[in-house]
């Protein structure tokens, strides 16, 4: 088991890696030069070439790279402003060091994900489970119609409409945005509830498709009959032996998705104006802020990796033939 | 100032591209919502323009405090919703429209402009009167009494010019540089002084004593008094510099000061208690406070702003516009139009052509004869996107005086533009236009490539991303011979516009004169012009100007745009002001 943990972990590092200096070479080779964007209507090559000397600019790309590298672990200084480790670099258009800005951002992507995958994980499961237990009736039908609604909707459009007409139209729900649970949590529960309900409308259905064509799967299984015919109860047969087969495929569709929310929710928090990591992205990019980039997709990506790993791990605790 | 075509770029691209190319260069006052908006703008919008001189005040002007807004009371908060924070709050650093508005609320200068009802004057701010000056070159500023900061120190001479030795320090780049070329005589002001972090002092300004400043100026600018009324030339003391980070959190010398400020999330401002309003003749203070929302689109701003819900009954922006989509349902509706802003803004857009490459005036003048103005408009928004114009100048600069020396309707005419051609050596001459590439401008394009090739033109089209419009149409070299250009000037002169525009001297790729004409004869005009002491002799000089100008075509004058934007029903004294955006100095709570 242990030896199985190192290989990951090892993997993950060396992934974060590949995508640190991918997303380093990718942004470097961009037509526009952030130095310029900075340097103002009557711009002269000497002062070009000092903003450039400043961001660090003028080095050559695999010498910014270990510089990057060496902040990240043991900190660096830009110009006067020293960025203590884990240093992500530094934002020339914020005048922040990226780490302390991603730090900043984190607690409202935290939210979102968490809210949106309680929420995502009881209504997806719990629908899943119902339709699979009265398969084929009335229930069932119209839990895969609604499941399957949800799921041709969109962030984008949903969150719009649903804004419109609960937010602007009807002022049923309060403006959708991100407070600090610790400075007033009725502010952030309220400003949450709709980007929570929304995204788990669009993405409650997969669960409910999973879960539900899990557990039918399973309860066809031998030992599952077997359960049965040794006459243990239903609610037993279904949740501890059924249901324990089907969590699996929902386990990993999560692992994905959390890895996504975490990181990488750019519609959900542009329709909802939540300043998260996702939001900062875009910012980032719209500002030809190169440091910041970086931060937020290594950020994005090692919450996918991270993600992806524990399921990993938690599939080796499931069944011990994965370690192999 | 360079204004960015991002005002028509809008809402399927992420707001915050307005704040990157304001570093660049400074944006229009409006965004939101034009790349789709098509046909219906509403016809009554485009009114009639104030003409108006903005003159100079006299000392008993510059006493203050403002005269009250009619109806007017104290206390509330203003809520601000906009797409992007202010990429620049540090007042060295400040050009684009929406940073100046919000260092309104935060700076003062020497000078500033005072606006009561259509009336604006320019008068002493922190100084006693507009500047006195024998010869154009000395300039003479005494500060009044009772000049406070936040912290309730005194505001010197000192500081005033501590604020604009800082405008020399490469590192604070984005603001404006007419006062540090006008001191030093130099386009390359650094080599002479390269700021005041490594302990050198500016000699061109004395301090003679706390409240007395004299400035030195290489030549003649008469228009001086009006370059110091922007907000890069505000003081600080020397011990409240805190360089870079002054840019999230300027130490204030308005009525309000920074209580927080979250970076691209939001902002807090609350009373300076220590200003006194009896020493202000430009600023009133009427809400407790602000509060600044960052991030939302367009769309969702203006749908708030309509639904006007809870603390959103005092909400404004100061530059989220209205496109055509909603121009509809304001117009219908008595409360929405009771409470929207549709006035003129200083800024202009045109459509330069390179007159490098069209080297015939007759070509250049067919080329204005057949563009179609109204359909690109239209594309735009129609009405509410802003007033057709024929000369350089807008109505709102002093001097103005309206021409049209082709007399061609709207739409064009492709046969008048025809029979010109066919008195040039090649009446089918090759036209290299180059768009921005987005729905609205792609459409434009195929406007214009119809109604110049009708009159004879074969119209090449080339599009160019969003993002690098701006670098590449601005480039000296570029190979297009028709492209968007927009302009806002820096203070309501003619001297803020004609020679960035038009001194070929000043070409430089990322300059503004994007059309590249360089006429001799033009440019020692200009010259003769900046060295007139009279303003209102060089105010007519410069309309004069503007005409000579356009007798060689190097522009299309197309619109001046429109600032349409709603605000809610709780907030009264919602206008622009003469930096274009909705001005906060007189907006007050029901």
């Amino acid at each position: 088991m242990f030896g199985y943990i190192l290989r990951r972990g090892l993997g993950a590092v060396l992934i974060l890696l590949v995508v640190s200096a991918v997303t380093f070479l990718l942004f470097y080779a961009l037509p526009a030069d952030p130095a310029r964007l900075s340097c103002g209507k009557t711009c002269t090559p000497q002062s070009l070439a000092q903003i450039r000397h400043s961001m660090g600019l003028d080095r050559p790309l695999p010498v910014q790279y270990w510089q990057f590298l060496h902040g990240v672990f043991a900190g660096r200084h830009f110009d006067t402003v020293w960025c203590a480790a884990p240093c992500l670099g530094y934002s020339f258009v914020n005048q922040q060091s990226v780490s302390s800005t991603l730090a900043d951002r984190f607690p409202a992507t935290l939210s979102l994900a968490a809210g949106a995958s309680v929420l995502i994980l009881t209504v997806g499961v719990g629908f899943g489970i119902l339709a699979a237990l009265r398969r084929g009736r009335a229930l069932d039908k119209q839990l895969t119609a609604v499941a399957l609604v949800g799921a041709s909707m969109q962030v984008y459009f949903l969150g719009i409409v649903a804004r419109y007409l609960l937010v602007d139209q009807l002022d049923l729900l309060p403006q959708p945005g991100y407070t600090g649970i610790t400075s007033d949590p009725g502010k952030w529960f309220g400003g949450m509830l709709l980007p929570w309900i929304t995204l788990a409308v669009v993405s409650a259905a997969t669960y409910v498709r999973f879960t539900r064509s899990a557990m039918i799967e399973a309860e066809s299984q031998e030992y599952v009959r077997t359960a049965r015919a040794q006459g243990l109860p239903p609610r037993v047969v279904h949740l501890r032996y059924a249901w324990r087969a089907a969590l699996t495929l929902v386990l990993t569709q999560f692992g994905l998705d959390l890895g996504v929310f975490l990181g990488s929710a750019v519609i959900t928090e542009t329709t909802f104006n939540i300043h998260g990591i996702a939001q900062l992205a875009v910012t980032s990019v719209t500002n030809l802020d190169l440091p910041m980039i970086t931060g937020t997709v290594l950020v994005a990506a090692t919450f996918i990796v991270v993600c992806n790993t524990a399921v990993d791990f938690c599939y080796a605790l499931i069944d011990p033939r994965v370690r192999l | 100032m360079p204004i960015s075509i991002s005002r028509s770029r809008r809402r399927s691209r992420s707001a915050l591209a307005i704040a990157v190319l304001g570093t660049l260069a400074v944006t229009a006052a409006c965004s939101s919502s034009a790349a789709e908006k098509s046909g219906s703008g509403d016809p009554a919008a485009a009114g009639t323009v104030a003409k108006q001189a903005v003159a100079l005040g006299t000392g008993a002007d510059s006493q203050g405090p403002d005269p009250a807004v009619p109806g007017a009371k104290s206390g509330g908060t203003v809520t601000v919703l906009e797409q992007s924070d202010f990429s620049h709050l540090d007042p060295a650093r400040v050009w684009s429209s929406a940073n100046q508005t919000a260092d309104l609320l935060l700076t003062r200068q020497l000078t500033s402009y005072q606006q009561v009802g259509d009336t604006t004057k320019l008068v002493g701010d922190l100084a006693t009167d507009t500047g006195t000056s024998s010869d154009g070159k000395t300039w003479t500023y005494h500060l009044k009494d009772g000049l406070k900061y936040e912290d309730g120190s005194t505001i010197t001479a000192q500081d005033v010019k501590y604020g604009i030795e800082r405008t020399f320090q490469k590192e604070l780049s984005g603001g404006p540089q007419y006062l540090q070329m006008w001191l030093t005589g130099k386009t390359d002001y650094s080599s002479t002084y390269s700021g005041p972090w490594g302990g050198q002092d500016l000699p061109q300004i004395e301090t003679p004593d706390a409240k007395t400043i004299v400035f030195h100026l290489a030549s003649v600018h008469a228009d001086f008094p009006f370059a110091l009324a922007m907000q890069a030339y505000s003081p600080l003391p020397k011990d409240k510099d805190t360089k870079s980070a002054l840019d999230q959190h300027p130490f204030s010398s308005g009525p309000y000061k920074v209580d927080s400020h979250d970076v691209d999330k939001g902002m807090v401002l609350s009373r300076n208690p220590y200003w006194d309003p009896k020493t202000d003749p430009v600023r009133h203070a009427y809400p407790d406070g602000w509060t600044f929302e960052f991030g939302a689109q367009a769309v969702d701003i203006n749908q708030r702003l309509i639904a006007a819900n809870g603390a959103d009954k005092d909400a404004m922006t100061f530059k989220v516009t209205i496109g055509s989509d909603l121009a509809a349902q304001v117009n219908s509706s008595p409360d929405l139009k009771a409470r929207l802003v549709n006035e003129v803004t200083p800024f202009s857009e045109f459509y330069n052509i390179n007159t490098r490459r069209v080297t015939d005036p007759k070509v250049r003048q067919a080329l204005l004869e057949a563009f179609p103005r109204a359909q690109t408009r239209q594309l735009l928004g129609g009405p509410v996107y802003g007033d057709f114009t024929d000369t350089i100048l807008s109505p709102v600069t002093d001097g103005y005086q309206n021409y049209d020396l082709y007399n061609v309707p709207d739409t064009g005419d492709p046969e008048k533009a025809k029979a010109l051609l066919a008195t040039t050596s090649n009446p089918h001459p090759t036209i290299v236009y180059a768009y921005q590439d987005d729905t609205a401008w792609q459409q434009g394009a195929v406007a214009i490539q119809q109604a110049l090739q009708k009159a004879g033109f074969n119209v090449v089209t080339k599009a160019i991303s969003a993002k690098n419009y701006l670098d590449q149409t601005q480039k000296v070299d570029n190979q297009y011979d028709l492209y968007w250009g927009g302009w806002g000037p820096d203070w309501p002169s003619a001297s803020s516009v004609i020679p960035p525009l038009f001194d070929g001297r000043q070409i430089t790729d990322g300059g503004g004169d994007n059309s590249l004409l360089n006429d001799p004869a033009v440019n020692s005009e200009i010259d003769r012009i900046e060295a007139m002491t009279d303003l209102k002799a060089q105010d007519t000089a410069w309309a004069a100007l503007d005409k000579k100008i356009m007798q060689e075509v190097p522009i299309i004058p197309w619109v001046d745009p429109r600032q349409v934007s709603l605000y809610g029903p709780g907030l009264g004294g919602v206008h622009t002001g003469f930096i274009g955006t909705c001005y906060p100095l007189d907006v007050y709570v029901k």
